[in-house]
């Protein structure tokens, strides 16, 4: 174990529900309502219950090991060499996804707020208290979730509440007008980001203190997650329509563009915007911090601090490199990201939860001897 | 050109502050591999001022899945 | 110490590096766009900002006018993006288009077909969904927002006011924002409609202070007639009798005045919330479109001498009355959208979507040929409430 902090699963649980929301709240409504259309809001909620079975079978692998994190069960059931090649194909994962994850908050920033500055400087500042929260260690970055995400859920309720004058139900007729077939396709972007991406909580797992609270805090936040993403999803419909929400980058700004209480209550939308720079900066923490602490483990060094600066050089240099521009952030999000993400997010837990059956068979056979 | 002088005046900072605990300590191992991603940082930022090209797993990703994905958005559409 | 003090050095410089400085933008260096007008001109665009002149506004509203509280700007280019940049070569202050409350749109842009400039509106950052939009009727845009105006200093908050409050008194008055302009034109069941302004009186005198220091203004900007659409193209004006059907079926009308005649005179009833619904449904191989209006009313006027409005018959023969009178409007808006320009703007293309979506599928690539003949059921159903705070006209204890 390299790092001596351990999280409470409450803690756990809200670090579970920051990540799913994560980038999703902001950009998740455009695709989904770009594959079913008024019906996007159903292969969210289609999307959640599919959800359970996935991070069921990430608490199963929890569960057989829970003191051990992802990098260290790869290396024990698959050996040496496998074990070490597939653990580095893991952390290029969390590599990526943390990549994109600093590009996404730039190119926010860059497009909506301040187009003059370059999108370095973002990158330099965001990844700077990344990099903080980093090396103060897991403890801290649980115990800031509790405090920040009271903030997030008032944020979020004043969003919420905020635009519900405005909705129009017609908006979400014809009801299954599409059929089944676009819902299916909402549902295979939607699953791909963010659910497969939770795979890098079996990094974190091993330090919750109570086995039983990180498995609960585990489903629970996905739920809860999920349910505030359905809500995004459903009031862009509601509120801005269809065609609306499709041509939006980013469509939960243009739903607070929309916020007009009286006449005071308006123009808000950059404080709505602090919703986002918090759950994408925890969902980014939570991803370097995975990737540094199992880069750690994988060369087997005593601690990560040491080369968490390093790493974060590379990542704002990756995080502009990944992408010329911003139609080649998109296509791969869309085209290649749930590929990867199945095969990280699914086909990998899968097989080591198939070997560690396997091998606590063959163990329970030979012990029976 | 004052870019790669502010990378390296970074690295070197990063030096400092790491290097000179890890060699106190006597962490042999994790000094090398300090090391190792100190060079790939700053040379990769290097890099970036100077317009190399980089390698972009990026590339090899769409490689492998694009192929895939095509067959995927057919069913789909 | 040692800790405080670096501490304390890193907070000194967060604050100095974190306030964002590449993208400053000092208020006296802006100028504030209220109002954007359009027009074409030699297969060009010529753009026509309205400018707040801050120090102006706050000088008109202590009561001395010296000079306008707006100014106006113009510059031509192929591309809005060009036409807003070229301003800053004589404007002194870089433009800043987030307070926009009006585009106007000049009538030959919008014969000619008004897409190409949706693009900037929706695309850029600056923009904003809440500003209305509106077709410059007999003239052009430039001409509407160099328009100076009374009680309000800045025109185009005149403008945007007005047309908000129309809305909710006056029956052929909606405001369209862009959302709502947008999700009509790109939807296949329902063409787009847009509200008319237009000078009334002299246009050149409407651009001097004098305008403004008169009792009664030599030019002022009236919101009028609808603006009938094809896709983005301007197909003709709506007549007083045809928006005012066209809104109620919409149910956009809030309060509105229906006059209902009683022998010679008339009565006026005012509504004071509408609900409407409008449906089309399948029967085989026929359309059928139906409109069902519901409407709260109020009887707010009575000229005639003898209505006896403390007997319940008055109050049905009323509510009859303005229920034919209603009807008749909306039919006439109905013939003029079926007949007479073959376009749909009351959407029943998109509530056959909403109800039948399988079929819409079938029908959406040619909507217009089916539309123009399908029947159109209207059932308005009118309830008085309420008579005012007396019960009987003066007039009707008048002796003759």
């Amino acid at each position: 174990m390299l790092d001596n902090g351990k999280i409470t699963a409450n803690q756990y649980k809200m670090l579970v529900l920051l990540f799913t929301i994560g980038s999703s709240i902001l950009v998740a409504p455009t695709a989904l309502v770009n594959d079913a259309k008024q019906d996007a809001w159903i292969a969210t909620i289609f999307t959640v219950i599919i959800s359970i079975l996935l991070v069921l079978m990430y608490i199963k692998i929890y569960s057989i090991f829970p003191n051990m994190t992802l990098v260290e069960i790869c290396e024990l059931l698959l050996g040496k060499w496998i074990g070490k090649f597939a653990v580095a194909l893991f952390l290029m994962y969390a590599f990526i996804l943390s990549g994109e994850l600093l590009r996404e908050i730039g190119d926010f920033t860059t497009t909506q707020m301040m187009p003059d500055t370059p999108i370095d400087a973002i990158h330099i500042v965001f990844m700077g208290v990344v990099v903080m929260a980093t090396l103060l260690g897991l403890e801290v970055i649980g115990r800031s979730s509790e405090i920040i995400s009271l903030w997030l859920f008032i944020l979020l309720a004043i969003y919420f509440i905020a635009i519900l004058p405005q909705i129009k139900i017609g908006n979400l007729q014809p009801i299954l007008g599409e059929g089944m077939k676009p819902i299916l396709f909402g549902f295979y972007h939607f699953i791909s980001l963010p659910y497969l991406e939770l795979i890098v909580f079996l990094m974190i797992a091993p330090f919750v203190n109570h086995q039983k609270g990180a498995e609960k805090g585990f489903l629970v936040g996905v739920i809860i997650g999920g349910i505030l993403l359905t809500f995004v999803v459903m009031f862009s419909i509601l509120v801005l329509g269809v065609e609306n929400t499709a041509r939006q980058i980013y469509p939960s700004y243009a739903l607070a563009r929309k916020i007009e209480i009286g006449k005071f209550f308006q123009r808000v939308e950059v404080i709505m915007a602090g919703i986002w720079f918090l759950s994408i900066f925890y969902k980014l923490t939570i991803s370097f911090y995975a990737f540094v602490l199992g880069l750690s483990q994988l060369f087997k060094i005593k601690d990560y601090r040491s080369i968490t600066l390093p790493i974060s050089m590379m990542l704002i240099v990756y995080a502009i490199a990944f992408h010329p521009n911003i139609v080649h952030f998109f296509e791969f999000v869309h085209n290649i990201w749930p590929l990867y993400s199945l095969t990280i997010g699914f086909l990998f837990p899968l097989i080591l939860l198939g070997t560690a059956l396997m091998k606590k068979r063959q163990r329970h056979v030979r012990g029976n001897r | 050109m004052w870019n790669i002088i502010g990378i390296l005046f970074v690295s070197a900072c990063i030096f400092i502050i790491e290097a000179l605990l890890l060699l106190k300590h006597k962490l042999w191992k994790d000094f090398i591999v300090f090391i190792i991603f100190l060079f790939l940082g700053t040379g990769l930022s290097i890099a970036r001022c100077i317009n190399f090209p980089i390698p972009n797993p990026i590339e090899l990703l769409t490689w492998i899945y694009q192929p895939l994905s095509e067959s995927v958005n057919k069913i789909f559409q | 110490m040692n800790k405080r003090l670096t501490s304390l050095l890193f907070i000194l410089a967060s604050i100095m590096l974190l306030a964002g400085c590449w993208d400053r933008r000092e208020l006296n260096d802006i100028a504030i766009v209220s109002a954007l007008g359009i027009d074409k001109v030699d297969d060009e665009l010529l753009v026509t900002i309205q400018v707040i002149n801050p120090g102006q506004v706050a000088t008109v509203k202590q009561g001395g006018i010296t000079k306008a509280p707006v100014r106006t700007f113009q510059s031509k280019a192929r591309t809005l993006s060009e036409a807003m940049r070229k301003v800053t070569t004589f404007s002194p202050r870089a433009v800043y288009s987030s307070h926009l409350r009006m585009l106007i749109i000049g009538e030959d842009l919008a014969k000619e077909g008004m897409g190409e400039i949706i693009d900037y509106v929706v695309r850029g950052k600056e923009f904003r969904t809440d500003f209305y939009l509106s077709i410059a009727k007999n003239t052009r845009a430039e001409n509407i927002l160099k328009v100076l105006s009374q009680l309000e200093t800045i025109p185009a908050h005149k403008l945007s006011s007005s047309l908000k409050l129309s809305e909710k008194s006056w029956g052929p008055i909606e405001t369209i924002e862009i959302n709502q302009f947008v999700n009509e034109l790109v939807y296949k069941g329902i063409e787009p409609h847009v509200i008319g302004v237009e000078i009334i009186g002299n246009p050149e005198a409407g651009e001097k202070i004098e305008n403004v220091e008169k009792t009664k203004a030599d030019a002022y900007l009236k919101f009028g007639s609808v603006a009938i659409m094809r896709k983005d193209k301007l197909v003709d004006w709506l007549t007083e009798k045809e928006s005012n059907g066209l809104h109620y079926a919409l149910g956009k009308v809030q309060r509105a005045v229906i006059n209902v005649p009683c022998k010679e005179k008339k009565v006026a009833i005012e509504t004071i919330r509408t609900n409407s619904k409008i449906q089309t449904k399948v029967d085989g191989h026929q359309f059928k479109g139906t409109i069902q209006l519901h409407i709260d009313g109020s009887v707010a006027e009575v000229q005639c001498e003898r209505m006896d409005l403390e007997k319940i018959e008055t109050i049905n023969l009323l509510q009859k009355k303005a229920e034919e009178k209603v009807k008749k409007d909306i039919l006439t808006a109905i013939q003029a959208s079926q007949k007479k320009y073959e376009v749909d703007i009351f959407g029943f293309g998109e509530a056959l979507h909403r109800s039948h979506p399988s079929i819409w599928h079938k029908v959406k690539k040619d909507w217009h040929s089916h539309f123009k003949d399908i029947p159109v059921h209207v059932d308005v159903d009118v309830k008085l409430r309420r008579i005012g705070t007396i019960n009987n006209s003066p007039l009707h204890e008048m002796k003759p």
